[in-house]
């Protein structure tokens, strides 16, 4: 080739970048050959703080790690504390949190198709999107008191119930959102200009995909059957009919396919949740405030990929851990990798492709191999070496 | 698989219909009947047992002891004066989450529908309510 390489550095701060993180583009001509991320410029040190507020604090708080999976990551952070509290919560409680689960999977959804016809200059869709996106977003604001931070969730159950006249409102906007949404799965499929765009952009194979862990619609447009809600059942999801959308396609338009039938799924989840609706109470009565020591890892899927939360208690009123894997932390080393083969004119679409969320995801960073700093990276040789020397040397220990 | 033209009968339909855009705030908006608003205490009722303080996710509650008022008539002989609490409420703090009015023992607080509560300095933020 002999052409040269240009470094294009985007990010932290960017136009295109909601929120910060830096990316390193190696670019020949107009094709990308190597790419690089780096996170760390958004942490907002939530695990932490949560050591220092007692479980029903952490609630509130870790609601606030994403504005748009709020209720995933509270009802992953509960499943955990009932969990170690051994709590079993009534059925009622389980059939609204999913209820909630899947409406804000709805708006994710949503909001995201609107995005990526956004990032690839298809405004008049993003708008038409966003405008039928505010029916499900009056709903969750009908039943939970807000469009956002539906603080719905309580350790034990949910907080607030549903009367017979919300449920018959959402099952009568059912109607509207799976006909807009089939209008919008035919466009996502077939108008020219948006398929030019999405179609063959962002390749991740399946192969690929397994070994950088990929997670959620991601995953799943790689070919990847993975999804929590059949893998690991919680909360409702046991008695709920359902698929779990794949598509061999793996590239953009592969996530346009996953998602936009994910959401016809979750329509029609949302109807079966309603129409089963049991009687009876929503949450435990009586939950104790110190939990018992023990810890808990919980599992969620939520819109963006799988959630982990994983809650250490020790008897106290606080935790005396919290630890939050957000779905994007997994994908985002994926999505980077994706980019390299593409054009820089697809960068916006690669990136957004995973529904990124940098915020949720964002952590202290180290910088490894820094001289000045004396740091460096050890391999995992290096380091056995290296206990293997230290037990001898202090030890006595010799193998 | 591909169809040209599919937008087009939508954007016809649409010419024909009003602006989804709310002329907000020349235009009014009401929020639903739960909306979570504005903590609001009803002293009456309050014991100062300061669950509420506790719970508070982001430290915004005061409950704090009135003190009697010396204009007030002094009590019967051996009768018991009823404490009396007020609320500072440091609403630039509150996140809304309601925890407060679920939390209280006598349903002491409840939370009003009020959105529009921005205001230009902290201390406006700073509310008693007694
Ligand atoms: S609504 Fe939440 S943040 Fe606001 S005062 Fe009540 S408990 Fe505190
Ligand atoms: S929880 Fe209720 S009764 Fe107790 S101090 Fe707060 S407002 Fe008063």
């Amino acid at each position: 080739m002999g052409e040269k390489t240009i470094r294009i550095p985007i990010g932290p701060q960017h136009p295109f970048l909601k929120e910060p993180a830096k990316f390193d583009f190696d670019i020949s001509g107009e094709e990308i050959i190597g790419a690089r991320m780096r996170i760390g410029y958004n942490h907002r040190g939530m695990e932490k703080a949560c050591e220092e507020r007692n479980y029903y604090q952490c609630l509130y708080l870790l609601e606030r790690i994403c504005g748009i999976c709020s209720h995933s990551h509270t009802t992953c952070y509960v499943q955990a504390v009932e969990d170690i509290l051994k709590l079993e919560v009534p059925k009622r409680g389980l059939y609204l949190r999913t209820l909630v689960c899947e409406l804000e999977r709805l708006h994710s959804h949503f909001l995201w198709l609107g995005v990526a016809a956004h990032e690839v200059g298809f405004d008049t869709l993003f708008m038409y999107v966003w405008r039928d996106r505010e029916v499900v977003m009056e709903i969750l604001e009908e039943i939970s008191g807000n469009r956002v931070n539906y603080a719905i969730n309580t350790i034990g159950g949910v907080r607030r119930d549903l009367t017979e006249e919300q449920r018959k409102k959402i099952l009568g906007s059912l109607d509207l959102l799976k006909k807009r949404l089939d209008y919008y799965t035919h466009i996502g499929t077939h108008e020219p200009s948006f398929l030019a765009r999405i179609q063959g952009v962002g390749k991740m194979s399946k192969e690929r995909a397994i070994q950088m862990c990929a997670v959620g619609p991601f995953a799943r447009a790689s070919g990847l059957d993975v999804d929590v809600r059949r893998d690991d059942q919680y909360a409702a999801y046991g008695d709920l009919d359902f698929k779990v959308i794949t598509s061999d396609q793996c590239d953009v338009l592969g996530r346009v396919i996953v998602r936009v039938l994910e959401i016809a799924e979750s329509l029609k989840m949302i109807q079966q949740l309603l129409t089963k609706l049991p009687e009876g109470d929503i949450a435990v009565k009586k939950v104790p405030r110190r939990v018992p020591a023990g810890f808990s890892i919980s599992r969620y899927e939520a819109p963006r990929g799988e959630d982990v939360h994983y809650v250490r208690s020790n008897g106290t009123e606080k935790p005396e851990r919290v630890k939050v894997r957000a779905p994007t932390m997994a994908n985002l080393e994926a999505a980077t990798e994706s980019i390299v083969g593409s054009f820089i004119a697809d960068i916006p679409i690669a990136i957004a492709s995973i529904d990124p969320c940098f915020s949720c995801t964002d952590r202290t960073a180290v910088v490894l191999n820094d001289k000045k700093k004396g740091m460096r990276i050890t391999t995992w040789e290096e380091l056995r070496r290296y206990g293997v020397d230290w037990y001898r040397k202090n030890k006595g220990i010799h193998f | 698989m591909k169809s040209a033209g599919s937008m087009i009968p939508e954007l016809l339909d649409n010419i024909r219909k009003k602006p989804v855009t709310r002329l907000y705030p020349f235009e009014k908006v009401t929020v639903p009947e739960g909306f979570r608003g504005t903590p609001q205490l009803n002293s009456a009722l309050c014991l100062g047992c300061q669950a509420c303080v506790r719970d508070c996710t982001s430290e915004a509650i005061q409950i704090l002891l009135k003190k009697p008022d010396p204009s007030a008539p002094p009590p019967a002989e051996g009768a018991k004066i009823p404490k009396k609490f007020y609320m500072v409420l440091y609403l630039d703090r509150c996140i809304h989450c309601a925890r407060c009015a679920e939390v209280c023992p006598k349903d002491a607080i409840t939370m009003d529908r009020e959105f529009e509560v921005a205001n230009f300095t902290r201390d406006a933020l700073r509310l008693i309510q007694e």
